[in-house]
């Protein structure tokens, strides 16, 4: 059942780190821009209540 | 005279039943029950559980595919939406005119949590290649852990098609029994000085931010995961046909009919591909427990980065929202809600909680097409 290879869990590791960095720069980049978008377009009229 | 007889006794269901189709057809009806009677998911359960039906009687021919002499059968055309990678980013579509980005517009760094949310399913993926699977099952077992059904079924169909069924049951089970699941690690992981911090309320967010929101998140996003475009794209454009608010018609119609049409066909085709080869098997087995691990998994993650949000904050964020990152919107988002008002009734955390969820549906879009920019053709 347990058939381990560990070549492909070196592989398996090196693509967990670099997906999870992936998200995360993704979501990073897409939370700075919130930030600016907020800072350029702070809403003058305020009318819906989240 | 015994001659048609005999070709009417041959060619009849009844008499090409295996012992595979048996155990499908009652797998089958334990879902219908569970469906109606328990309601565990019925908008997608019952036609799985129907579509499941269908195949596993014998002589239907409905998943034959078609030859140059004859048509195939009805569900083979119908499961074509599913196996292009059609029907999942038109549940997106009408996922995104039911979403309210507000939340995490009004607090952007619940967007890390969404983020967090999703180690489960590199978690998974790993522990899938650990028992010997391709890195594509590896892949689509683990989506599992982002609690997102049409995320799970768009990625497993272009990666591995065969574990189809199985993983549309395991991440809709899974999401059905988020109430079950997510509670025990929420509260092993927080103390209760942790759980009765209470968050500021969320500022008002413009409609301005709200219209620009889906259309920035679309640029940047596609442009640095492209493969995660028919997700994040579809999810987008619906929220911004709401947002818009100029298009109220279509707005309605997607939340309302739409949606429910691209359901029944989703479900059916996914059902349609569980015949007795492919599910009863061994790897069945494994789905079920490495999928279970991903959603464990995920929930962890965001609690725990909900954790380290709230030591760089001061205590100013309740660590169980993160809890809420695994996308399943807006189920995740009321456990916290609901854990929360358990260790202090005054303590309202569903907005709050509102934020990580949508970041979770995104989070779990891009995790998706990051894994088919590994594994993806």
């Amino acid at each position: 059942m347990f058939n381990v290879d560990y070549a492909a869990l070196e592989k398996g590791l090196e693509l967990m780190g670099v997906g999870m960095l992936g998200i995360f720069t993704v979501l990073f980049i897409l939370y700075l821009i919130s930030i600016v978008l907020i800072k350029l377009f702070p809403g003058k009229e305020r009318k819906d209540i989240v | 005279m015994l001659e048609p007889l005999n070709k009417l006794i041959t060619s009849a269901g009844l008499t090409n039943l295996s012992y595979k189709d048996i155990i499908m057809i009652l797998i089958a009806c334990l879902f219908l029950y569970l469906a109606i009677k328990k309601q565990y998911e019925p908008y997608l359960l019952l036609p799985i559980a129907f579509g499941m039906l269908l195949v596993n009687l014998p002589l239907t021919n409905l998943m034959v595919s078609a030859t140059q002499d004859a048509s195939g059968g009805l569900l083979y055309y119908l499961y074509q939406g599913t196996e292009l990678g059609i029907y999942p980013p038109l549940i997106f579509l009408c996922l995104g005119s039911t979403i309210d980005f507000g939340p995490l517009i009004a607090n952007p760094i619940t967007l890390l949590l969404g983020g967090a949310a999703q180690v489960g399913i590199f978690i998974a993926f790993f522990g899938a290649l650990a028992f010997g699977m391709t890195p594509e099952e590896a892949s689509s077992i683990g989506i599992i852990g982002g609690a997102d059904g049409p995320t799970a079924i768009y990625l497993t169909s272009q990666l591995a098609e065969h574990l189809l069924p199985i993983v549309a049951l395991a991440a809709y089970s899974y999401m059905a029994l988020v109430p079950i699941i997510q509670p025990p690690i929420i509260r092993a992981l927080t103390t209760e000085s942790e759980r009765k911090i209470k968050m500021e309320q969320l500022r008002p967010v413009s409609k301005l931010e709200k219209i620009l929101f889906p259309i920035v998140t679309t640029i940047f996003v596609v442009l640095l995961v492209p493969s995660s475009a028919p997700l994040i794209g579809m999810l987008m454009l619906g929220n911004l046909v709401k947002e818009s608010n100029v298009v109220p018609k279509i707005t309605e119609t997607l939340q309302s009919s739409f949606m429910f049409i691209v359901t029944i066909l989703l479900g059916i085709t996914v059902g349609a591909k569980a015949n007795g080869d492919i599910l009863l098997t061994a790897e069945t087995l494994k789905v079920v427990v490495l999928g279970l691990i991903a959603f464990a998994g995920g929930t962890a993650g965001g609690v725990l980065a909900g954790k380290v949000m709230c030591k760089l904050s001061n205590g100013k964020i309740n660590p169980m929202i993160g809890a809420a990152g695994v996308s399943a919107v807006p189920m995740a988002a009321r456990i916290v809600q609901k854990e929360g008002v358990k260790t202090d009734p005054s303590n309202y955390l569903l907005m709050h909680a509102m934020g990580p969820n949508v970041a979770g549906v995104i989070g779990s879009a891009v995790a998706a097409g990051v894994l088919m920019s590994f594994f993806g053709n």
